[in-house]
């Protein structure tokens, strides 16, 4: 009888705790929609007078409640990447924002909840906000911070060329993401890229692998010499992003040094190596690539293929493949690339 | 002794063996609230858009391969596809597989995208059935259609995964609205992860009620019809208190067929879907976690609540209580074909606890519950304190039918927000509360009734019909 009465107890009260939190939920849902509506007015308001004001035409009413606050940073986000490109506006706007935000952010920098914080990061790096870096920074060391901050906070010194972002990377103990360095990097100019590059043995091998891919991206010959180097390295991993790297630059000083890695020990790399010569179409690699027809992995065995029909005499040499080769997997590969070139009607 | 004094002893032992069982699950959830509660608040209104801007955009992001079995789907195949042909991610494929439909599924999509015959060289590393012709669309290239011989979604499934051709590749339902930002969302795990991901689920949601056109949804709205709106009720009760917390432990055992990134080379090392049975997305994801811990490789299966995928859910009791006997079906096959698994320490937690909580919480939870209704109605007869018992039974049935549904409301409401009108919250409010004196015992009939059907071997599928959700 006793238990029964303590689960009634229990289930008694767990009910009146949910409508009460039913009862305040409403309440704020109710709020939150007049809120939205409160918004929307003056969205449509700043939509309307955003562009003339920037133009320096008219003024505009300062937002100085919550609604108009959200409303004015939605709308001011959309015009600024809208006018992406067009300099003498976007560093007006960039100036609006320091003057409406800067406390604003600063203040919501140090907010208790996660998210908020986010969103701020996001607009700062948004609205390129310059007067709140050194707060950045500051978080950046602090222990709350999670790895996506200090990924974000990353990325606005980033877009800024600051170079702090350089000082930091070399002396972070945590290893983010490899997306993300290759992200950063994409972001730096010249100057402030070349410095990491110089450097490239002090960091971890992380970043030194996202370094060697940036480098390739940015299709620059004078990095050559650079990722040739570690063509010759003893890391596996190391010689596959530069092989990678390569390939989205499409040459190399000295064909030579690629010849290790087409008998390299894992399938990536002898994949990489491979593919390196369809754009190079140097007829010295073609006995190697009709070895890596017969190689255990299908990625190997394809690209080879893919390479060999891309060399002048490509057709031929595959055709005869195709007929005489010893091996069933070599003449399956070659088959269905002359299947794929002759037939495919669409080009990816 | 007599009659009565057996009968008496056994509704006593079966009252408090219902009664502690029932306790023991309502806290096991509560738990999981609770993880989940906090989970949600610390990403409370984080911005929809600006954290996932460099993932949508960035040419270093990893490309996905999203395939769509489609069986007699006609009705609803165009408009899926073109919502998928407009997400914003940066690389991907869609791979329409059509399972030898009897219907103009192929037709559709070959007049829709002008699809035309292309040869492929399919490297066949998971078996499948016959695959007849592989289309191309030239106005969208990365679209494909593959014509195959009728093999059930799992064998439609292996086919996609032959002839995808990127590392990860995800499942959707034909029937399916994809939000346009859910790519960006569901794959940022994965690179946040450092790749450590080898399967990432998504949120499913009920699309009835709601106004999609041309394969988006732009009104959110919650439907009329009273069994629409339990399964709304039922799926946030799953995905947002079940999973989030189980995910958070890597517990995880299932990533629903309608919406699921998975990486493929791992999909292959377990030789894909298993076709023999309806619960084909359960076993898989369980096999995975077999080969992760087989493997040592310390990988993780994750659900991420924010990026949604909407659903048609069957409006009518009796297709709902075919899908629930089939699901109860599904259940039990993938337990059944990884029962090495169960209370294998070998397994790890999975093995410990998400494989034991399935086959006692999820498998034979209906049949105790139903023992408590069968107690509910007879001790009142019996009188004096059998009656209390009955009491007992009763409360402990409504706070886990009722009590724990409206909770995932107001989770609901308090995180993520979905739906805009405050009439909608105040009425999924009250049929939560509702649940346990209708809906629960429903669905506790239909899933017994799987049982039953699993032991007289019945496999069938049970016809879904469509009438398709966008306008």
């Amino acid at each position: 009888m006793n238990g029964i009465f303590i689960i009634f107890q229990i289930s008694l009260m767990l009910f009146i705790v949910l409508n009460v939190l039913f009862i305040f939920l409403v309440i704020r849902k109710i709020h939150s929609n007049k809120f939205e509506r409160q918004k929307e007015h003056w969205k449509k308001y700043y939509l309307k007078h955003i562009d003339s004001a920037i133009r320096g035409k008219e003024n505009l009413v300062v937002p100085d409640q919550p609604s108009m606050m959200d409303a004015f940073e939605e709308v001011l986000a959309k015009y600024y990447s809208l006018m992406k490109g067009n300099t003498d506006t976007s560093i007006r706007i960039e100036e609006l924002a320091e003057q409406v935000f800067h406390n604003y952010y600063k203040k919501r920098l140090r907010h208790g909840r996660w998210s908020i914080r986010m969103n701020t990061l996001h607009r700062i790096e948004k609205f390129r906000m310059v007067s709140l870096i050194e707060d950045c920074v500051t978080i950046y060391n602090e222990k709350r911070t999670s790895d996506i901050e200090s990924i974000q906070i990353l990325r606005i010194l980033a877009n800024l060329q600051d170079d702090r972002i350089y000082s930091i990377l070399l002396k972070e103990e945590r290893e983010f993401p490899s997306f993300y360095y290759l992200d950063l990097f994409t972001r730096l100019d010249e100057r402030l890229f070349n410095k990491f590059t110089k450097v490239i043995e002090n960091f971890p091998l992380t970043i030194q692998f996202s370094l060697i891919e940036a480098m390739g991206d940015r299709g620059d010959y004078t990095y050559i010499p650079t990722i040739e180097f570690y063509l010759l390295s003893e890391n596996a991993e190391s010689r596959i992003r530069a092989l990678k790297s390569l390939v989205k630059v499409g040459y190399l000083t000295d064909v030579e040094k690629i010849k290790p890695s087409l008998h390299g020990e894992t399938w990536q790399e002898r994949m990489m190596a491979a593919r390196l010569i369809k754009p190079l179409r140097d007829k010295r690699f073609i006995d190697d690539l009709l070895l890596l027809l017969t190689d255990e992995n299908w990625w190997v065995r394809t690209t080879a293929a893919e390479s060999i029909i891309a060399q002048q005499n490509g057709q031929e040499i595959l055709e005869d493949v195709a007929n005489t080769h010893v091996d069933r997997f070599a003449r399956d590969i070659a088959t269905e690339w002359l299947f794929r070139k002759g037939k495919k009607s669409v080009v990816r | 002794m007599s009659f009565a004094s057996i009968f008496s002893t056994l509704l006593i032992v079966f009252t408090f063996f219902v009664a502690i069982y029932m306790v023991g699950i309502i806290v096991f959830y509560f738990i999981l609230f609770i993880i989940s509660a906090l989970q949600l608040r610390k990403e409370y209104n984080l911005d929809q858009y600006e954290p996932y801007e460099e993932v949508a955009q960035s040419s270093f992001t990893r490309p996905v391969s999203i395939l769509v079995p489609a069986y007699n789907e006609e009705a609803g195949i165009v408009p899926s596809v073109r919502s998928l042909l407009s997400i914003n991610y940066p690389e991907y494929e869609v791979i329409v597989i059509n399972d030898g439909s009897k219907d103009n599924t192929l037709k559709e999509m070959i007049a829709n995208f002008e699809m035309v015959k292309v040869e492929k060289a399919i490297r066949k590393q998971v078996s499948s059935n016959e695959i007849v012709q592989v289309y191309q669309s030239p106005i969208y290239e990365n679209l494909y259609v593959i014509d195959k011989l009728n093999g059930g979604k799992a064998d439609a499934l292996n086919a996609g995964i032959n002839v995808a051709q990127y590392p990860y590749f995800c499942s959707l339902d034909g029937d399916s609205i994809i939000e346009r930002d859910a790519f960006a969302k569901v794959m940022k795990p994965i690179i946040d992860s450092k790749e450590d991901i080898v399967a990432v689920g998504g949120s499913v949601r009920i699309a009835n009620g709601c106004t999609i056109e041309r394969g988006e949804v732009m009104k959110v709205e919650l439907s009329k019809s009273p069994l629409v709106i339990m399964q709304v009720i039922e799926y946030f009760r799953a995905f947002l208190m079940g999973r989030i917390g189980l995910s958070r432990h890597n517990l995880l055992l299932i990533i629903s067929g309608a919406f699921g990134v998975f990486h493929r080379e791992s999909v292959i090392k377990v030789n894909g879907y298993r076709t023999n049975t309806v619960g084909e997305d359960m076993d898989l994801v369980v096999r995975l976690h077999k080969l992760i811990k087989e493997e040592k490789s310390g990988k993780r299966i994750v659900y991420v609540p924010d990026p949604v995928c909407w659903t048609e859910a069957p409006e009518s009791s009796k297709i709902l209580r075919r899908q629930r006997s089939r699901w109860h079906r599904g259940l039990f096959e993938s337990l059944w074909h990884n029962r090495k698994m169960l209370f294998n320490p070998k397994y790890g937690l999975v093995g410990m606890i998400s494989m034991p909580y399935f086959f006692i919480v999820e498998f034979l939870g209906p049949v105790i519950e139903l023992i408590g209704y069968i107690i509910m109605i007879l001790s009142p007869f019996v009188g004096g304190i059998y009656t209390s018992f009955a009491l007992l039974l009763f409360m402990l049935a409504i706070i886990y039918g009722s009590l724990l549904s409206m909770s995932a409301v107001l989770l609901e409401e308090w995180s993520l927000r979905r739906y805009p009108k405050v009439i909608d919250l105040v009425r999924l409010y009250v049929y939560s509360l509702s649940e346990a004196f209708w809906f629960r015992p429903l669905t506790v009939f239909w899933r017994v009734e799987g049982i039953i059907q699993l032991i007289k071997g019945n496999n069938s599928w049970g016809e879904m019909s469509r009438k398709g959700v966008s306008k």
